[in-house]
């Protein structure tokens, strides 16, 4: 049971990390276009205005996945004894978390770096 | 912190990826029959704007590498130009040079506009997007804007003349309130309500 609510939060977390880092890659140049192809930058331009609540919403599933997978369990008398969560499991949730903070900054470092007179 | 070191080196990998990818990109054919390149004075373009008096005309102006531009020229394509069926209706995309796009860009993009009545240019000089920067009071890039003409509309300065009717498909993004924001429908009906007063 709680294995399958870590695995359903990570996959919650991560698919919300994804689809923040399109809704925020969209519109950061020829990178967008090159990571999305025209129609992944064309549909990501329409997740644009939900950008903030998917980074909201992304983040809460992400602390829950955190706070799930690394939580200290004590196992109750009788019971079988806590497993950790698997590496795999670790690895998806980390890579989600370097996606959300991808996509936190995204915009702004493609502003300072390769777009030229700010960005759309 | 291992999984987390490790996890941030996949993605700065996927984004060096990505951004090496956009360099090399899709190199433009010179011969490319799909778009005109516009000189200094745009003239390609003023002569065919007005060539076509007497008709209603839409002008895109548009990023190759912009999600929001792409999207708007999609929905106008769909929208706008594939339910309206009147000869009396022109349309001109004109690709600029904005949010890092380049000539180089274009050949994955111009198919979003099909329609028989449209042309596509690109913005060679960067001249067009600085006539309606100025003409729209942009403070930023000049992208992602649908204008209508009506069928008086005539180029006779150096500039284009202002549009009758226009939207901006980053109005979310804009620091002060210019146009609404794209609705292609909308659009459809303001193109509809002009192609009828010519009519009338």
């Amino acid at each position: 049971m709680g294995s399958a609510r870590n695995l359903l939060s990570m996959a919650g977390g991560a698919t919300a990390a994804l689809t923040s880092v399109g809704a925020s890659l969209c519109c950061a140049g020829p990178a967008a276009i090159a990571v999305m192809g025209v129609n992944g930058a064309i549909f990501a331009a329409g997740l644009r205005p939900y950008r903030p609540i998917l980074l909201i919403g992304s983040f809460l599933l992400l602390a829950f996945s955190h706070w799930s997978v690394y939580r200290r369990t004590v196992a109750r008398l009788g019971a079988a004894c806590s497993v950790r969560a698997g590496r795999i499991s670790r690895v998806v949730l980390w890579i989600a978390t370097a996606m959300w903070v991808a996509a936190l900054f995204i915009q702004y470092f493609a502003d300072l770096y390769w777009l030229e007179g700010g960005t759309l | 912190m291992k999984t987390a070191i490790r996890s941030l080196a996949f993605i700065s990998l996927l984004f060096v990826v990505a951004a090496t990818a956009a360099r090399i990109g899709s190199e433009a054919d010179d011969s490319d029959p799909r778009y005109l390149v516009l000189d200094a004075d745009a003239e390609a373009l003023r002569a065919r704007f007005n060539d076509d008096l007497g008709k209603t005309r839409v002008v895109m102006l548009v990023s190759p590498t912009c999600g929001g531009c792409l999207r708007g020229a999609d929905q106008v394509q769909k929208k706008v130009l594939a339910k309206i069926d009147s000869p009396d209706l022109a349309a001109y995309a004109v690709w600029v040079p904005a949010n890092g796009g380049r000539e180089r860009h274009l050949p994955r993009v111009l198919d979003l506009v099909t329609d028989a009545r449209a042309t596509q240019y690109w913005d060679d000089y960067d001249v067009v997007e600085e006539w309606y920067r100025v003409m729209l009071e942009f403070d930023g890039p000049c992208a992602g804007v649908f204008m209508v003409y009506g069928p008086e509309a005539r180029w006779d300065g150096e500039s284009p003349p202002e549009p009758d009717y226009w939207e901006d498909a980053h109005t979310d993004l804009r620091a002060v309130y210019l146009a609404p924001q794209l609705n292609a429908r909308r659009l459809a009906e303001v193109v509809r309500k002009q192609l009828q007063r010519a009519s009338d």
